[in-house]
């Protein structure tokens, strides 16, 4: 691991923000967030209280980015390793304080040093190269949706299922496992907007996919193009409505 | 989920009424309830079509995370702690006695199978877009 310490740099400042010094701030490390996280219920120790995950962050405004290796693979297993961001300590602190929103602002510190966990990093490149986290070809997600158009029209004869149609009201998006994995749970999907009538279409290639792993793994600028590309295919559309998975 | 309770509040979308026998509970997750505040909708769909319902606890805003939320169904390097970790959960799922587990976020999905399977809780995982299809109305 060679770290690039001026991106570092730059990336703890473009994150240093008013919310996250008060929040670091005002933590009195009164531990009542422990109560409210699952790694603590299930494995009650030190580190998995979720103020332990603010550490890295303060630490790093500390030392101002100078740190060495080591230092970023504790930052690295910490807000990677022992939080799920779901937010639940939040509603336990007394004073509100965004746990999750550290945690992910931490996680864009090691995203700058090219220290994104190998399996988010696999999944977002993909979506990036190819357009889904699965890396499934145009071919692969048409060839399922036609068979599990053909199974469900053998339950009902008059289902559609719609490609890039122009004006539909609703764009229908999905999971990349759906697709590679689990396609009866297409079948699901289309059953139920065939049976009410629902005026929807799916997207031809680019955009369909709705995950955003650019979220999870603390990357800005992936996030955004990803996000972007499932806008973008309802604006082409003209629909009024993304839906996204469940 | 928002919209399948819209279409059934609407009348466009018709499920059977307690179309599923079985026990079930219901995931709560931390995008579309805590988050999102769908809670109503999925209660007021999941109460259409199951006979057997039941609450887990925590519930609502105060559901526990499935242990897959925030990339870890994709860390490889963390599943150890994160199946560790997903005890919380398993537990609350068990003290239902529900023998179906329904989740509505496909991350769930993964995290709540894999967490009932390491701490031996014996709930079938399904999720919600193909629960509520099985009950469609066709007739």
């Amino acid at each position: 691991m060679t770290l690039d310490i001026p991106k570092l740099k730059q990336a703890l400042n473009s994150r240093n923000g008013a919310r996250l010094r008060m929040w670091l701030d005002i933590c009195a490390h009164c531990g009542l967030c422990a109560q409210g996280c699952h790694f603590y219920q299930s494995d009650p120790r030190p580190e998995h209280v979720p103020a332990h995950r603010m550490k890295p962050m303060a630490e790093m405004l500390r030392k101002k980015g100078e740190v060495n290796e080591e230092f970023m693979q504790w930052l690295v297993d910490t807000v990677y390793g022992t939080c799920t961001m779901c937010q639940r300590c939040t509603m336990f602190c007394p004073y509100g304080i965004g746990i999750a929103f550290i945690v992910r602002a931490t996680r864009a510190l090691a995203v700058s040093q090219g220290l994104t966990p190998p399996g988010l990093a696999s999944g977002l490149q993909n979506a990036l190269d190819v357009g889904n986290n699965l890396g499934i070809t145009d071919e692969e997600y048409r060839e399922t949706i036609e068979w599990q158009l053909e199974e469900l029209q053998e339950e009902m004869p008059n289902a559609v299922a719609p490609i890039d149609k122009k004006g539909a009201e609703v764009l229908v998006t999905f999971h990349p496992r759906d697709i590679k994995f689990y396609p009866q749970n297409l079948y699901g999907y289309l059953k139920l907007y065939n049976a009410a009538g629902l005026d929807f279409t799916l997207a031809g290639s680019k955009g369909w996919d709705s995950t955003n792993i650019g979220l999870f793994a603390g990357d800005d600028p992936a996030a955004a193009e990803l996000c972007g590309r499932v806008v973008a295919a309802g604006e082409n559309l003209g629909v009024r409505t993304i839906l996204t998975a469940e | 989920m928002k919209m399948w309770a819209d279409l059934l509040r609407q009348g466009r979308l018709k499920l059977k009424q307690g179309f599923h026998k079985e026990s079930v509970t219901f995931q709560d997750s931390c995008n579309f309830i805590r988050n999102a505040g769908h809670f109503e909708d999925s209660r007021l769909l999941m109460r259409h079509v199951a006979a057997d319902f039941r609450e887990m606890h925590p519930n609502g805003v105060h559901t526990y995370c499935c242990g897959s939320g925030g990339g870890h169904g994709l860390m490889s390097e963390y599943k150890q702690k994160r199946l560790a970790t997903a005890k919380a959960k398993a537990e609350a799922i068990r003290a239902t006695g529900a023998d179906v587990t329904v989740v509505a976020c496909h991350n769930c999905e993964d995290g709540i199978r894999d967490g009932l399977k390491a701490h031996e809780v014996p709930s079938q995982v399904h999720l919600f877009s193909n629960y509520l299809a099985e009950a469609v109305d066709l007739d």
